[in-house]
């Protein structure tokens, strides 16, 4: 759809195209997500980034501060104390930002669901927009996940977070 | 070879003491143990401290007394290094007097995990200098390790998130003034923040105190690790550790599953070097239902926990490299890491989560050929860590960064219970492999790297050095492999110990690691205590970090190497 408002100006041989497009098409190539590992998932969040699997090559690049990033591995256990603090690093996260739920813990609270200070799963508290079974899921799974999120940033389809500020701002937040 | 511990069980220790009875070996597993009374605590631990040479406290937890007596019950275990005993000691509490002395004035780093015993028991220690919540939140209701404290199945419900996200549960730096005597409160052993804060800043420079949060999400923090600093500009006056960001419930939740379920359970404790946990698990519940392990099983044993030591060493590099502004370490030791992160594949069927070891042996052999392919590699390791050396060790910039920061004296390894590496790196000979040799270790010759001036290049010094050591075991443990069963035949999925109570240490990556079990004679623990290394390693930052400044705080705490989710459990 918006693909087909990118024309090539004959005259001045210039591409123009909308600026949304371009920068999904920007993002799409360098998604940065943000380094925050709870716990055992970030283990293998860090192997992501290490030489066997490599993830710069597609532009995948761990940034440090919430304001820089495009995404939010939530790699690990979520508890009563953590819980605010996981909002607040969302918060500061600017649209359209992407909420990858990697493992079992992020998911539904894995094997600690009985547990009496576990959330359970991310979703209680942010919209997420991928799930990454396992426990901890396989590295190939969690580059799965970021390759999805950039052809749906490419692609031009709406994060979870910018339906559910457009829900808001209709006033009906369902969150 | 059995599960029998080499500890000679000598109960003269306990003589001439005063306000000791019950002394047995009944009912606290093969190690010598007393029972005191609250009031005696101070002076029994006092003498086996400064008269027995007990110098280092090994365990401080608490257990729910059986529902006939209500109350708490109070283990200390403490160990004497020169010929390596351990003894256990207990105190009584009822449940309408749940009120012990606080030890923190014979060992400062009793603090914390007195602060836990409060937070999960609510046993309050009279004249503790910071008594408050440490894992949960400040806010949170009751006490979980309470019998009487019920889990709802499923978990946290929205009512209770809700709350959660109202507020951040923490109310930052306070002298505590709560059930504290100012007569008979000991000193805190290293600056208080709030204090340091409610002081001026420098006259003549105008300079103002400031409080910093560093963590839970900073990227050297390494998980979910929250420091509160009080700072004069650079420098770095008084820091406290808070953490319980990952607090997942570990111990109560292992009081409603089987010991074999646990296993699956404390592999998550220590996510990077799950082997080791389940190990010191296993060994405590062969020990209470006298479950008999076949050698082969004990060479694996020993050949698994040293795999997973140089995974977890590895790793530890990733992360001390990348904490002082060197990325490429990280490419070059997470390459051996998934070298040996595929044998474990190959061989337990997990990357990290393994589940292997099991009540009796192990779950399964080594697969055709496997064992072949892993020597081969192992040999090529010592030329890799060459490689890890070249990067690192000559490395100007590291070496300013971490030769004379963050210096630990023997005297504060000993005070704040101190192990693993970091208490080698400060020349302080112990190491549980060779001490109180466990599993096969007893056929092997471990040789011990030790440091000379304890700051943070000898802990990167002495862990690089324990990295070529695991890899020679491995290849020992590989080539002295017995014929016979993996697992004994006939132990059941779920064994039923009977009473009793069992406290079983491996040397894990980060130092002495304990599970503390107790049995009802059920197929579920009644108390399950993981005696976390780093935990009482972190912990000593407390003493070291002020006097330093901001840049040197990341040098030293990555040199602890920190793994949150066996601090937390």
């Amino acid at each position: 759809m918006v693909v087909s408002k990118v024309r090539v100006d004959e005259e001045t041989k210039v591409l123009i195209a909308p600026l949304q497009f371009l920068m999904n098409w920007a993002r799409g190539h360098s998604m940065w997500p943000l380094t925050f590992g709870t716990a055992c998932c970030a283990i293998e969040m860090m192997t992501v980034g290490s030489a066997r699997y490599d993830t710069e090559r597609y532009g995948i690049f761990f940034r440090n501060s919430p304001r820089q990033a495009d995404c939010m591995i939530v790699a690990g256990t979520i508890n009563l104390k953590m819980a605010p603090r996981i909002e607040l690093l969302y918060e500061q996260m600017s649209l359209p930002k992407y909420v990858i739920a990697m493992g079992s813990c992020a998911v539904s609270a894995g094997p600690f669901a009985d547990g009496y200070n576990v959330v359970q799963g991310v979703d209680q508290i942010l919209p997420v927009d991928i799930y990454v079974p396992g426990c901890p899921p396989r590295p190939e799974a969690l580059m799965n996940a970021l390759l999805m999120v950039m052809e749906r940033n490419s692609a031009g389809i709406p994060s979870a977070a910018e339906v559910f500020a457009a829900e808001q701002r209709a006033g009906k937040a369902a969150l | 070879m059995t599960t029998r511990s080499a500890i000679a069980v000598d109960t003269r220790t306990f003589e001439g003491i005063s306000g000791v009875f019950e002394v047995g070996v009944l009912g606290m597993g093969d190690l010598p143990s007393a029972h005191t009374m609250p009031r005696h605590l101070i002076d029994v631990l006092t003498a086996l401290k400064q008269e027995r040479g007990f110098t280092h406290l090994s365990l401080l937890t608490a257990a729910e007394r059986p529902a006939e007596t209500p109350g708490v019950k109070m283990v200390y275990a403490v160990t004497r290094r020169t010929d390596h005993t351990t003894l256990m000691l207990s105190v009584d509490l009822p449940e309408e007097s749940l009120r012990v002395p606080t030890i923190v004035a014979l060992w400062p780093g009793a603090l914390p995990l007195e602060r836990e015993v409060y937070d999960l028991f609510g046993v309050v220690f009279e004249g503790s200098p910071n008594l408050r919540r440490i894992v949960l939140r400040d806010d949170f209701a009751g006490h979980p390790l309470r019998k009487g404290f019920v889990m709802t199945p499923g978990g946290v419900d929205a009512e209770d998130l809700a709350w959660a996200l109202a507020s951040h549960g923490d109310d930052g730096p306070a002298p505590q003034p709560e059930n504290s005597d100012p007569k008979r409160t000991v000193p805190l052993p290293y600056p208080s923040v709030a204090e340091q804060l409610a002081r001026p800043g420098d006259p003549i420079l105008h300079s103002q105190r400031q409080l910093l949060h560093m963590g839970p999400q900073h990227p050297s923090m390494h998980g979910v690790l929250h420091l509160w600093l009080a700072l004069e500009g650079e420098m770095v006056l008084a820091s406290e550790v808070t953490h319980g960001y990952l607090h997942r419930c570990i111990e109560k939740l292992a009081e409603t599953r089987s010991y074999r379920a646990c296993t699956a359970l404390v592999d998550r404790a220590d996510y990077v070097s799950g082997f080791h946990t389940e190990l010191a698990l296993l060994m405590g519940a062969e020990e209470l239902a006298q479950i008999e392990v076949p050698p082969k099983a004990q060479y694996l044993r020993v050949l698994m926990s040293e795999l997973v030591r140089l995974t977890s060493h590895t790793t530890w590099f990733a992360a001390c490299g990348i904490d002082v502004g060197a990325f490429t370490p990280m490419l070059f030791s997470f390459r051996d890491r998934e070298a040996i992160l595929d044998f474990f594949e190959e061989i337990t069927g997990g990357r990290m989560m393994f589940n292997y070891f099991r009540p009796g042996g192990v779950k399964d052999d080594l697969p055709a050929g496997c064992a072949d392919r892993l020597h081969a590699y192992l040999k090529t390791l010592s030329a890799s860590i060459d490689g890890y050396e070249a990067l690192l060790t000559t490395n100007e910039i590291f070496r300013n960064r971490t030769c004379g920061i963050g210096v630990i004296s023997p005297q504060t390894i000993l005070d704040f219970g101190v192990t693993g590496p970091m208490a080698r790196a400060s020349g302080v000979d112990i190491d549980l492999r060779r001490d109180e040799p466990y599993a096969a270790y007893a056929d092997f010759d471990v040789h011990v790297p030790l440091g000379e001036i304890g700051d943070s290049f000898d802990r990167y010094a002495v862990r690089i050095a324990e990295m070529r050591e695991s890899a020679r075991l491995a290849m020992l443990a590989l080539e002295g492999m017995p014929e016979g069963d993996f697992v004994t035949p006939g132990v059941p999925r779920a064994i039923k110990p009977p009473a009793g109570c069992a406290y079983r240490r491996v040397e894990s990556p980060r130092g002495e690691l304990g599970v503390y079990l107790e049995s009802d004679g059920t197929a579920q623990p009644w108390r399950m205590k993981i005696r976390s290394p780093a935990f009482s390693n972190l912990h000593v930052t407390n003493a070291v970090l002020p006097g330093r400044r901001i840049s040197d705080i990341i040098a030293i705490v990555s040199s602890v190497d920190v793994v949150m989710g066996e601090i937390d459990r």
